[in-house]
């Protein structure tokens, strides 16, 4: 009599099947109208290692305190050869990350990915989004120039705000984990250590981690079948598959190596914004988040804070239940409600100033 | 169909191109990566330039600490001298709380010192007062200084509290002092004024003694 843990653990994570024969030699990927999604995961792997790579060569410059980071970000930039291209790449191959990391979810939720046997590799996927979320933010206030420490500062005021509408001794909670982060009256080393600390290593143990458990996940289910009529054509992994990946993953470098080597990442920053920090100085106008934080930043600036609050809830536990909630819906319904995300993704990062400014005039 | 001796030699093949790209990449940057490593050999101008920078941060930062220490141990903190202060450029300090904040010169001569914390979320107001108001940039809120009151429409709904101040004269006796709700005791004018400074107190001071 095999326990009920037991069995749920044996389908979901099937190490029966590990090893070269089952894993390389009769994976196969199913080809249809939705096949590109296949290719989302390892685009967002592909961004990761350089990400990586980038990261370690600033690591030899880069020094984590308030008198010296952004002066030793300057130095990278003026004098480090190569350091411009590699911090431009840095940042730029994060914000390809993030975007790929949104892609992968909407498509794999789309072809409907996270169904049994899948359901931990879809939640150990979710993880995975957040801790690059965390990765990003953590890394915008290395740099400590007034645009990284006061946007820090906005966010930690938000949630120190979310406090008020959580019940009894909860309340406390986002103050106590502000002050946690913050490490100090107001935002200063301790901060910088923190983030730093976050920045290069636990977050990249945790990721490496979860990213573990995840692509063995999927290699041991194999893809799934991604429409709702299973199609017939399939492809072999090794070699078909794998080629086509090379190849993509080629271009997408080509694209960020011609991308990172002609258009400095601040070049759409007002300049104020990255002189160093200074705590007194007023906030510099236009503060504003990186672009993938704007589907959260401008509801924040429009509506009232508890009705983004409570969306935010909704869509985390709609995306953490998932494999449970959808379990009976059908791909046709799961690619509308994708597309209807994405639509909104697009519309709010690309239109958010313009919608802004519209319902602001009246 | 698949053919798995032409599948192994695309794949044979795929992989060998993809493995010398790798390679001339790595051969053509090699000297970059070399010079990565080696660090940069700067002329002596140049070191120089870079060596001020670095100690005039280092300042900046012993200023700062030196501030931390003193909110630490004083129980009071110095602002400005009266003399220094506007009414319409108003100086930044840190409250005990480590909270921007402004101190001008009111109509009456005083100081009038307030939070330059935003109400609204938290961003540090400008200092620059026009017409009496101040402007929080981050989604445009203007104070009344006089009374922290923000605009009408404002996105901050309440006002940026008052911060309470005492006068110190040279020899470190209280000349005047004002409580955080508004309350001004002491000698509030003529020539005793004029060579004080404006400080802030840890616990708040009650009244003259
Ligand atoms: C695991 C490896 C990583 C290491 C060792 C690393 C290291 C660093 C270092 C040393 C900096 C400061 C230098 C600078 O600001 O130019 C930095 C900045 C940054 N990192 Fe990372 N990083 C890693 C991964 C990531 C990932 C996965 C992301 C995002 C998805 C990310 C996003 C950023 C951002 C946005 C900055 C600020 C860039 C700037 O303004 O210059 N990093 N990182
Ligand atoms: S933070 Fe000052 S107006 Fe919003």
């Amino acid at each position: 009599m095999r326990s009920p843990i037991l069995s749920f653990l044996a389908t979901r994570v099937p190490l029966d099947k590990l090893g070269v024969r089952s894993m390389m030699e009769h994976k196969s990927v199913p080809v249809h109208s939705l096949s590109w999604g296949y290719y989302t995961g390892g685009l967002t792997m592909l961004f990761l290692v350089i990400q990586i790579a980038t990261g370690l060569l600033l690591l030899f410059y880069y020094q984590p305190t308030v008198t010296d980071a952004n002066l030793s970000v300057e130095y990278i930039t003026n004098n480090v050869s190569t350091g411009a291209l590699l911090r431009n790449m840095h940042t730029w191959s994060s914000s390809a990350m993030v975007l790929f990391a949104l892609i992968h979810l909407l498509a794999t939720f789309a072809m409907k990915a996270f169904d049994k046997p899948r359901e931990l590799t879809w939640l150990s996927g979710v993880c995975l989004l957040i801790v690059t979320f965390a990765f990003a933010f953590t890394g915008y206030l290395l740099p400590w120039n007034q645009l990284a420490v006061n946007a820090t500062k906005v966010v930690f005021q938000a949630i120190d705000a979310v406090g008020q509408y959580l019940p009894g001794s909860l309340a406390q909670l986002p103050h106590f984990l502000r002050e946690t982060f913050q490490g100090e009256a107001a935002l200063g080393q301790s901060t910088l250590s923190r983030f730093y600390a976050l920045h290069v290593v636990i977050l990249p143990f945790a990721l490496t981690a979860i990213l573990a458990f995840h692509l063995i996940a999927v290699q041991l289910h194999g893809m799934s079948q991604g429409v709702d009529k299973p199609s017939e054509r399939t492809e072999k992994f090794v070699p078909i598959f794998f080629l086509k990946d090379l190849s993509v993953w080629t271009s997408a470098f080509l694209i960020l190596a011609v991308v990172s080597l002609t258009v400095p990442f601040d070049s759409f920053l007002s300049f104020p914004l990255l002189r160093p920090y200074n705590a007194l100085q007023a906030t510099p106008p236009g503060i504003k988040p990186e672009w993938y934080f704007y589907f959260l930043y401008y509801p924040l600036e429009l509506l009232p804070f508890w009705l983004v609050l409570l969306g935010t809830f909704v869509a985390v536990s709609l995306l953490v239940l998932a494999p449970w909630i959808f379990r009976s819906t059908s791909r046709r319904t799961l690619q509308v409600m994708a597309l209807c995300a994405s639509a909104y993704l697009f519309t709010i990062t690309v239109f958010g100033q313009q919608i802004y400014d519209l319902l602001k005039k009246q | 169909m698949v053919n798995s001796t032409t599948d192994r030699r695309t794949f044979i093949r795929a992989v060998v191109v993809t493995l010398s790209g790798a390679f001339l990449l790595v051969a053509g940057a090699a000297d970059k990566i070399f010079r990565f490593f080696f660090g940069p050999r700067l002329s002596r101008q140049d070191e120089s330039k870079l060596m001020k920078a670095r100690l005039q941060r280092l300042k900046e930062a012993e200023t700062q600490r030196a501030l931390d220490l003193e909110r630490q141990e004083s129980d009071y903190i110095l602002v400005a001298a009266l003399s220094q202060l506007s009414p319409s450029e108003g100086k930044y300090f840190i409250d005990y709380e480590m909270r921007p904040a402004l101190a001008f010169l009111g109509s009456d001569g005083l100081p009038n010192l307030l939070s330059a914390k935003c109400t609204h979320l938290g961003c540090t107001v400008g200092n620059i007062a026009e017409e009496g108001k101040i402007l929080c940039p981050c989604h445009i809120s203007y104070f009344d200084i006089k009374s922290g009151q923000p605009n009408l429409g404002s996105p901050a709904k309440l006002p940026l509290p008052h911060v309470a101040w005492v006068l110190k004269n040279r020899s470190g006796e209280i000349v005047a002092m004002r409580t955080s709700d508004g309350e001004t005791h002491g000698t509030t004018s003529g020539a005793a004024l004029n060579d004080c400074d404006v400080y802030i107190s840890k616990s708040e001071v009650q009244s003259l003694s």
